[in-house]
């Protein structure tokens, strides 16, 4: 015999520590000392049965981080406050003297602790933690109902397995359920209290801005920008553009909006079809491949240099189509000339003097991008993302004196050559390479893969100029895809990421739409055409499948003499009771109207059985069934 | 169906995770909520289940009497094979059983206490059982009724000594009787109809003719109760007078009959002529005939 009281006190455990474990990292110092106190505590206090601190002082305890959180709370702080009151109550709950009533809150913070972890993060390690807890809430649930009503309650081993399988059941049912119900739930196109979602806190290589010699050195994470569903595509082709710099101010290069008159045309090259999955992002500038045309699955706002944004910016991360050109050309007409060859006053007089002779003033475009191509080899440039130039003169002391820098120097010093020799020019801001996953077919790409390169206006076409690849280092710098290929546990750790944000992170309204409208079209289609042999045979598997499952739970939920008295009374029903049979007769006294003596027969073996409350022995089973095999005949 | 302080508690958590599921558009607490959906759903599917897999019967005590306590049986069992049913309270009038769990298949036997005031046939009250299986979010009830009926004796109400028949001149009419344990009171001819130990076979081979022995009866002489001649106020209390009487004496195996205003049974023995006697007692209409 086992006592229920302890079983619950394990399942109590076990729920809080999984409801805890999620966020424990991102707490504040009190409630990371005061939680693994409460654990041992409140541990060692339940298999004494001893609580020395009475409940009220605990019960007054709870109300200081109420008082302490409360103060702090406001519209935009109200994630953290919430976790670390939700903490601190659990671990006081944890020390008291436990109670049904006790119990059920335990359980309840449990699942209010998880559920804020989501708060600060979405990984899929959620899901996990979610399907365990949630087993052991609905086993200690059932448990506690039986505490309720018997407080010193023991359970027989055999009940104890019984009792496990029909809360196995329900929480595997409920499962079950939890994803018909997910699909289903409403949604809504943009969430209201965006501010609640975890947002992108984490470092991230892409910025609006370019600002070279900022910095002494850059710090890239490893953290994942976006993931693209895409076939393989060349290597030198992977450049994800993000956005384009076109004024420059001091040493600092960003966007104002370009002029409205120009125009361009995406055209040529091979049409590619992607599927972005963006991280959650505090700007709203959209990854594509360079370059696209087209954007599906979200209200985007587009502008002539090819720049994608999202009407509303989101911290949760979502996902979008894409059609791009691969290798294709953009065209443009009314190019603002005096816009794209805006310069800053102060611009360092040598970078000044150096343009002007690397080409003659009537030089062609394509004349001064070779010019100056050859001029960054000739000065021998490395790429470093250590040792960087001073923010006096960054550009200057990149081209002249230290010749090392990273894509932010080659790009905005290409760029302001090619504007001082009069050809219009701006940087783009986005990506370059990603690993690509052949098991899921997408491509990663990570923060530290952020590039900024150069576009130049020749002859009425933008085209794309990496200035990095000048670098005398260029084949081994880090933009060009160099460093240690994840190893198959990380790449399957990054799959499972992927198919979890594409599946159920990013699932949204349109998605829903879509799986509705797929549905529709679906079922037309079933109307219009004949199905296949596949869809013939798989239908029929499924049929076959049900039927197989039908019929064994009818062989073993229901019990030989209750799926006998079913045939015996369809059996009479049919032959002697068309109009159905009365309520309240007996078997007896029906087989009697019957006249039949086999309906008697049959009411005598199954009624000195039955209720007698013992089961029927095989030959009376074998004996009933051929007495209905009988009456069927006749 | 009652929905308990659990299940409006859980509904509650599933609303407020729900409401900010929907406004954060989180997918993740769109599936804490999904979880939470589905098992109040199923939790009120198996709840169900839990009860509607029951067959209950109902077991009546030989003897009830007016306003005494009788314990009654009630058989609950459980026709699922393999799901247990759990948690089941089986109430009935004001008695009450508690059954933890009930595996698959299996039976148990509870038994209540049941009180029912007055002589007569009465209606038995709906069994009623209740669950709060499988985590307390709602009380099912189910009442089951087949509007069984229970033959109730009037509560028997103890005459004292003085008062017992015997005593006074007018308290029943003695029978005598041959009986077959006392002394040998004479010797009669063979009939054809005694047993043959009795036969006296000396005296026969003498006389040439069967001669049986005859013994005088050991038993108390057979009591006729006449119910207006008892003591009682009210026609209620003599017919408890009787009761008693009637319990009392064949208890001590004394022949007993009865006599009532238009019914008069005769004097006899054993179980089957006692309930013969308590049933005539039960079911005297004191509205068609006058004390």
């Amino acid at each position: 015999m086992i006592a229920i009281r302890t079983l619950l006190d394990l399942l109590v455990y076990i729920t809080c520590l999984l409801g805890v474990l999620p966020l424990y990292r991102e707490l504040h110092w009190p409630a990371q000392l005061v939680l693994p106190l409460a654990f041992m505590g409140g541990f060692y206090q339940d298999c004494r049965r001893r609580y020395p601190v009475p409940r009220l002082l605990w019960n007054l305890l709870a109300l200081l981080p109420f008082i302490y959180y409360g103060a702090g709370l406001s519209l935009t702080r109200v994630v953290e406050p919430v976790v670390n009151v939700l903490a601190l109550l659990l671990a006081l709950r944890l020390i008291t003297e436990k109670s049904p009533r006790e119990y059920l809150q335990l359980f309840v913070l449990a699942v209010l602790t998880l559920a804020a972890s989501t708060l600060l993060s979405l990984s899929p390690l959620f899901l996990l933690m979610l399907v365990l807890q949630f087993v052991f809430v609905v086993m200690g649930l059932v448990l506690l109902a039986f505490h309720r009503s018997d407080a010193h309650m023991r359970l027989a081993s055999g009940s104890l397995r019984s009792l496990a399988g029909a809360g196995g059941l329900l929480a595997a049912g409920s499962l079950l359920l939890m994803l018909g119900f997910f699909v289903i739930l409403p949604r809504t196109p943009y969430p209201l209290w965006d501010v609640l979602n975890p947002s992108s806190t984490a470092v991230t290589g892409f910025s609006d801005q370019v600002r070279p010699g900022a910095f002494a050195a850059t710090m890239n994470s490893g953290n994942l920008a976006f993931r693209v569903q895409s076939e393989p595509l060349p290597v030198e082709e992977l450049y994800w553009r993000g956005l384009v710099l076109n004024y420059m101010e001091g040493n600092e290069w960003r966007r104002v909006t370009p002029p409205v008159e120009e125009q361009s045309r995406v055209s040529g090259g091979r049409l590619v079809e992607q599927v972005v999955y963006g991280e959650a992002r505090g700007d709203s500038y959209l990854m594509v491949l360079d370059r696209t045309q087209n954007i599906d699955g979200l209200r985007v706002q587009g502008s002539q240099d090819l720049v994608y944004r999202e009407l509303r910016s989101r911290r949760r991360p979502g996902s979008y189509r894409t059609e791009s050109r691969l290798g294709g050309r953009l065209t443009a007409q009314n190019v603002d000339f005096r816009f794209y060859l805006q310069l800053p006053e102060q611009l360092s007089p040598r970078i000044r003097q150096t343009a002007a002779g690397l080409t003659s003033e009537t030089a062609a475009s394509a004349e001064v991008i070779a010019a100056t191509k050859r001029f960054f080899r000739d000065q021998k440039l490395s790429y470093a993302t250590t040792d960087l130039p001073g923010a006096e003169q960054p550009l200057e002391d990149f081209l002249f004196e230290s010749r090392r820098g990273y894509c932010e120097f080659f790009a905005s010093a290409f760029a302001v050559m090619l504007r001082l020799q009069g050809v219009p020019a701006r940087l783009v801001g986005g990506y370059y390479g990603g690993q690509y996953n052949a098991l899921a077919g997408f491509y990663s790409v990570r923060e530290d893969r952020a590039h900024v390169w150069v576009e130049a206006l020749d002859g009425g076409v933008w085209r794309r100029i990496d200035p990095s690849r000048l670098a005398i280092n260029a084949d081994s710098a880090p933009f060009a895809g160099g460093g240690s290929r994840p190893g198959w546990g990380r790449r399957l750790l990054d799959g499972v990421e992927y198919y979890w944000n594409r599946t159920v992170v990013s699932y949204d309204l349109g998605r829903q739409a879509q799986l509705v409208r797929g549905a529709v079209f679906r079922t037309r289609g079933l109307s219009l055409k004949r199905p296949s042999p596949t869809v013939l045979a798989v239908l029929l598997g499924v049929g076959a499948a049900l039927t197989a499952i039908g019929w064994l739970a009818a062989r073993f939920l229901v019990s030989a003499e209750r799926r006998l008295l079913r045939r015996y009374l369809c059996l009479l029903r049919r032959r002697f009771y068309p109009q159905g049979i009365p309520q309240q007769a007996g078997l007896t006294s029906l087989a009697r109207e019957t006249g039949d003596p086999r309906c008697r027969e049959f009411a005598d073996i199954f009624t000195g059985a039955v209720y007698r409350d013992r089961p029927l022995r095989k030959e009376e089973r074998d004996r009933l069934n051929r007495l209905l095999k009988m009456l069927r005949r006749t | 169906m009652k929905l308990t302080r659990v299940g409006w508690i859980t509904i509650l958590l599933t609303l407020i995770l729900g409401f900010g599921a929907v406004n954060t558009g989180n997918n993740l607490l769109y599936l804490l909520v999904s979880a939470l959906l589905g098992f109040i759903l199923l939790s009120g599917w198996m709840g169900r289940g839990n009860l509607s897999g029951l067959q209950i019967d109902l077991r009546l005590p030989e003897e009830i009497y007016a306003g005494r306590e009788t314990r009654v049986a009630v058989q609950v069992r459980n026709r699922r094979r393999f799901l247990p049913a759990c948690l089941l309270r089986v109430e009935m009038a004001q008695g009450d059983a508690f059954c933890p769990l009930l595996r698959g298949g299996r039976g148990v036997r509870v038994s209540l206490a049941i009180t029912l005031p007055t002589r007569g046939i009465h209606r038995l009250p709906p069994i009623r059982v209740s669950s709060a299986y499988p985590v307390g979010f709602f009380v099912r009830r189910m009442s089951w009724s087949r509007g069984q009926e229970a033959l109730v004796f009037p509560r028997p109400r103890p005459l004292s000594v003085q008062q017992m028949p015997g005593r006074g001149e007018d308290q029943g009419r003695a029978f005598k009787d041959r009986g077959y344990e006392g002394d040998l009171a004479w010797i009669a001819d063979y009939r054809g109809t005694e047993p043959l130990k009795f036969i006296h076979w000396k005296m026969s081979a003498r006389q040439d003719d069967l001669k049986v022995k005859e013994l005088s009866s050991m038993a108390a002489q057979p009591l006729l109760i006449v119910v207006r001649l008892l003591p009682g106020a009210t026609l209620e209390e003599r017919l408890e007078e009787a009761c008693w009487l009637i319990r009392t004496l064949m208890k001590r195996d004394q022949s007993v009959g009865l006599e009532l205003t238009t019914t008069r049974i005769a004097p006899g023995w054993g179980r089957q002529h006692q309930r013969r006697l308590l049933r005539a007692l039960a079911l005297y209409d004191s509205d068609s005939h006058t004390s």
